[in-house]
């Protein structure tokens, strides 16, 4: 059937298996599906939907940082002609909810306000009216009446005594502590030849990820819900949606079109999303919320501002003895996902070196501040920058060159994090020596000039995460493959792709156990009506190694089957190893037999009366530790020119050397390494929320100064060969290391060109000029 | 935000101008590009009742050049259009060069020159370069027309010498001179793509080595675009050495009046005034064009 359908002059793609193995897809520079439709507007993001008699609807947000709400009188609103629906917090369930449900004491948020709001931007009411202008007309006609309290806006501010609680339940406004316990720390310090303490504080930034939060919800007669929404994690927003409703989980379909970023800021239900359900089954309409820009900058999450001291202790030979970290985070009005940053930055304090003794008190701070939440690196860009910092300054104090320094204490495979995990691949001494040869670093060292610096900073990072915060009894990840009689397959995923790239990831693993080209793969992903239960979603730089080894898992079990086929076709003896390539499935000591794969199919489903052949494949993990399955190890170094007299400090070029494990496909690889370069450019050097008492004064793009393209420096990577025996393929994470060396790189360099030592960020011209002794 | 309502008119003649604008100057707004006027509106800063838009009226968006009366750019002249005219480029290169700078490629396709000049942003980036080329502003009214210098026009933050029932029809730069050397230095902490936090226009002749004619001007160091005469004073008819360059430039940062804002602070717009205008001077005398 299949071969009728060839072209005559097509080559017979199992003419290669003959000759020798099929090129294999592992490796490949493979360009994105997608690129094309969303370079071109063809890809369809949720604020694209519209459905028939669609409803606009918008947030009031609370205009001061912390208050009692005495009363809410919406009925003008109401009255306005063209609203459908107004909601208050009086109107719905007082439900708390958040992504941490095994401890249902730190589910500390509720749709909208009830009594109080905690931060300049908290979710009072909702609209629902026939335009978007009719909607925020009608927020303008709710009347609130607030009683303003006292409010804390900093973390010493809100543990000094007599502080104001954000929260009536934490009247000293700790919201959690994490200790981290190991080695005989005390006598680590007293046998110390050198020992320093550092304090660093770090900011508040944006994720400013292109697409604004967008939700759609449709009700249907019955009250079963559907939801399109922008979310890295549609099975969490099912699991919460259904919650704060009173509906049970399948009961709510969440559907993820086209997602334009996340980078960690969509990884929870969102009080829109709940209106927006709320209001379509109260209207029978559909409804739908679009955030604005400066929405999300004012009001969104963010990456949590973090005051860490350090203190670590060295033999003069250089060797780590012992190292204790605290970490205070300013988490805002909210829990959010701060419970994870905590635990995370005392993990990120002692993952790359080896730490005998390490003490780590790690506490989430209550303010009244926007809440932050997840971010790209998620604790490890505050936990780097302090440690890489540290590493730097204690080389120079030392006498010893920073690359040395850490090439004596560096991780290597089989070492142990106590009570954490084990180290599996690691490359990163093979990182240290290589991106000290790219960058020149020794004959830059040795011939400094003023204005100009190298610096260096390096990172380790998980491949998922382990730890079931979420406490869910599915999989963490799930797949689904079904194989065709025409000689295509299907692979249906919830593993949520918002740019990562992961679709083309996972079908291309699939392709490769198939033997099959990657426009062979149909895929089904982004509904969880759908797809398998169930997959976390993306965040921690999990989906390639979870969801791929669930590919993996799904696919081997539809090659057994056809290699059954093959088996009795050619009465082959029972040592035969059967393979899938080139379209074909075929003996591997004799390739010349061999059946198409449609052809295997068939023959399957004919034995089994017509029944489709497909399987489904899960990933969870067991006994690989606490906190991840794999690690990725990497070294950055940044080549740094600052105007002395502007302060500007310019970088010239990245060098970067990472252990991703397989590049699965390099071009993703690079695609990762350069929005990582992107994103902490500006962590380092311009970005930062400015905050004025709990208000957001800088809340547009025109003011967050993202890098834009004319600010990336060049940038020059290499990666090192490692197998990583836990991740598909032996690949582990790419996504999220790479965005922690580049602050403390650049840095470094600074530190190296003008003597300015950087201990807040960002790094500023300011700063710079007012160390050279520039009055100003 | 949402636009408040206005009523809108698009007129195609100068005289429709005039007639929808009628007597109600104070709450009209005149719209070209709309970079500027639009997001001001959704956000409160300005209001009006109406909006003229100027696209539609035949002529307005020519840029004409000729050698003995000089340069005139329409009120609906894109921003690209000028940075990519030959003879801009040929005759006014700081002019082009400045608008290189401001905003971003589809902003400079939607923005026009005039209408950055009458926002009156102290942070107009084309203000410092026309006003060291010479430029006056064509100013139309219902009955009558006359021009006013750049220098002078701009009164204060987002407030222009042009009165509500009128309109700028042109901006005129002189003809081209050889002799007169010119420069825009533009300064952001941030990003290469930013909103000035200092810019500076200067120009000068070097005559039998000495300076004549200079100018210098100020962008984001006051409520509006500046001259700095006491700077150029310091330099007129003087041998540009180093030292009296230095001087020059150290003038400029007493001229200025900077404010504090989160993009810079006042002390660091004063010291980056004097670097600047340094390192502008420094450029016309070593060679610039």
């Amino acid at each position: 059937m299949s071969e009728a359908r060839t072209p005559p002059a097509a080559p017979d793609p199992a003419a290669r298996p003959v000759s020798g193995p099929p090129e294999s897809l592992i490796g490949q520079r493979l360009p994105r599906p997608d690129a094309r439709a969303k370079v071109t507007g063809a890809a369809i993001y949720t604020d694209d939907i519209q459905l028939p008699g669609m409803l606009y609807g918008a947030m009031l947000r609370s205009p001061v940082a912390h208050a009692l709400i005495k009363r809410i009188d919406a009925s003008k609103a109401r009255a306005l002609p063209g609203v459908k629906c107004v909601i208050t917090g009086q109107d719905v369930p007082a439900i708390r909810y958040g992504n941490w449900r095994l401890v249902p004491e730190l589910q500390d948020e509720t749709v909208l306000a009830t009594d109080k709001v905690r931060f300049i931007g908290d979710e009072v009411a909702a609209v629902a009216a026939v335009d978007k202008d009719t909607a925020e007309a009608a927020l303008a006609l709710i009347e609130v009446e607030y009683q303003e309290l006292p409010a804390v806006f900093g973390v010493d501010e809100a543990l000094a005594d007599g502080a104001p609680a954000v929260h009536d339940e934490h009247p000293d406004n700790l919201s959690l502590r994490r200790d981290i316990d190991y080695g005989d720390l005390e006598q680590a310090f007293a046998a110390a030849d050198y020992v320093r303490e550092d304090t660093f504080t770090t900011h508040a930034v944006s994720h400013a990820y292109m697409e604004p939060c967008s939700a759609l919800a449709r009700a249907d007669s019955d009250g079963r819900i559907t939801l399109w929404t922008s979310t890295q994690t549609p099975y969490y927003v099912q699991c919460l949606l259904a919650r704060t409703m009173e509906l049970r989980e399948n009961d709510v379909r969440v559907i993820k079109p086209a997602v334009g970023g996340g980078f960690g800021g969509k990884m929870e239900l969102r009080p829109w999303d709940f209106c927006a359900a709320w209001m379509a089954r109260e209207t029978g309409r559909p409804v739908k919320f679009t955030l604005s820009r400066e929405e999300e900058l004012a009001t969104g999450r963010r990456r949590h501002p973090v005051k860490i001291t350090s203190k670590i202790a060295f033999r003069q030979d250089g060797t780590i003895l012992g190292k204790e970290v605290t970490a205070k985070l300013d988490g805002g009005g909210y829990n959010g996902m701060g419970p994870t940053a905590t635990f995370l930055i005392g993990n990120f304090g002692a993952m790359l070196y080896k730490v005998p003794a390490y003490r780590y008190r790690g506490i989430y701070v209550y303010t009244n501040n926007p809440p932050a939440g997840a971010m790209r690196g998620f604790g490890a860009p505050q936990a780097l920058f302090a440690g890489e910092m540290q590493m730097n300054k204690a080389a120079e104090e030392l006498g010893i060159d920073p690359i040395e320094l850490r090439l004596k204490n560096a991780m290597e495979p089989g070492d142990a994090i106590p009570g954490v995990a084990t180290i599996g691949s690691c490359g990163f001494r093979e990182c240290l020596e290589k991106v000290r040869e790219l960058s020149g670093w020794d004959a830059r060292m040795a011939a400094k000039l003023p204005g100009e610096g190298l610096g260096i900073a390096c990172y380790s990072f998980i491949s998922g995460g382990v730890f079931n915060w979420f406490n869910t009894r599915y999989p963490f990840s799930s797949a689904e493959v079904k194989v065709f009689d025409d000689g295509t397959a299907q692979l249906t995923t919830l593993a949520a792709d918002i740019g990562q790239g992961s679709d083309l990831i996972l079908c291309q693993i699939l392709a490769e156990e198939l033997g099959l080209k990657i426009e062979d793969i149909r895929l089904v992903t982004g509904d969880t009506a759908a797809c398998p239960q169930s997959d976390l979603g993306t965040w921690g730089s999990r989906v390639t190694l979870m969801a791929g080894n669930a590919v993996r898992d799904a696919a081997r079990q539809v090659k057994e089957r056809l290699a059954e086929m093959v088996s009795l076709k050619f009465d082959l003896n029972v040592i035969h190893e059967i393979a899938c390539g080139g379209g074909h499935v075929y003996s591997k000591s004799k390739p010349s037999r061999r059946i198409p794969l449609g052809e295997a199919v068939a023959m399957a489903q004919r034995a089994n009366r017509g029944r489709p052949l497909k399987a489904s494949g899960y990933y969870t993990p067991r006994d690989v530790g606490l906190v991840s399955p794999a690690f990725s190890f990497g070294a950055q170094v940044a080549d740094v020119r600052v105007d002395l007299e502007t302060g500007l400090p310019e970088v010239q070029r990245m060098f970067t050397v990472h252990d991703c494990g397989t590049e699965l496909n390099p071009m993703a690889v690079e695609g990762q390494l350069e929005g990582s370069i992107q994103m902490s450019l500006g962590y380092a050097l311009s970005e930062e929320l400015l905050m004025d008492r709990g208000r957001t004064l800088n809340a547009t793009l025109l003011d967050y100064k993202l890098p834009v393209a004319e600010d990336m420096p060049p940038s020059v990577s290499e990666t090192v060969e490692t197998y990583e025996p836990e991740g598909p393929f032996g690949a582990k994470e790419a996504g999220e290391g790479l965005a922690c060396p580049t602050a403390p790189a650049i840095a470094h360099a600074v530190h190296q060109a003008t003597g300015y030592f950087c201990r807040e960020l960002p790094i500023t011209p300011v700063k710079i000029l007012r160390h050279l002794g520039r009055e100003i | 935000m949402r636009l408040p309502a206005f009523d809108y008119h698009a007129p195609a003649t100068l005289d429709e101008v005039f007639a929808a604008i009628g007597d109600r100057g104070r709450d009209t707004q005149l719209l070209a590009g709309g970079t500027d006027l639009l997001p001001s509106l959704r956000s409160g800063k300005r209001r009006c009742r109406q909006v003229v838009a100027l696209k539609g009226v035949a002529g307005l968006d020519a840029i004409r050049f000729d050698p003995e009366t000089g340069l005139e750019i329409g009120a609906c002249a894109l921003l690209a259009e000028v940075q990519d005219n030959p003879a801009v480029r040929e005759h006014y290169p700081v002019l082009a060069s400045a608008i290189r700078t401001l905003a971003t490629v589809q902003v400079r396709h939607k923005a026009t020159v005039v209408g950055n000049l009458c926002n009156a942003s102290p942070c107009a980036d084309t203000a410092p370069p026309l006003m060291a080329l010479g430029a006056r502003v064509r100013i139309v009214g219902p009955d009558d027309q006359h021009e006013l210098p750049l220098d002078g026009f701009i009164t204060g933050p987002r407030r222009t010498a042009r009165e509500p029932e009128e309109l700028i029809s042109s901006v005129l730069v002189p003809p081209p001179d050889p002799a007169l050397r010119t420069v825009f230095l533009k300064f952001s902490p941030r990003s290469k793509v930013d909103i000035s936090a200092v810019s500076v226009a200067a120009a000068l002749r070097l005559e039998d080595g000495l300076a004549r004619a200079v100018g210098i001007f100020l962008g984001t160091v006051a409520p509006t675009p500046m001259r700095a005469a006491s700077a150029a004073a310091a330099l007129e008819g003087l041998e540009p050495t180093s030292e009296v360059i230095d001087l020059a430039a150290r003038t400029a940062r007493g001229e200025c009046q900077p404010v504090t804002d989160f993009r810079a602070s006042k002390e660091y717009k004063q010291h980056l005034v004097e670097v600047l205008t340094r390192r502008a001077l420094r450029a016309l005398v070593e060679g610039g064009a």
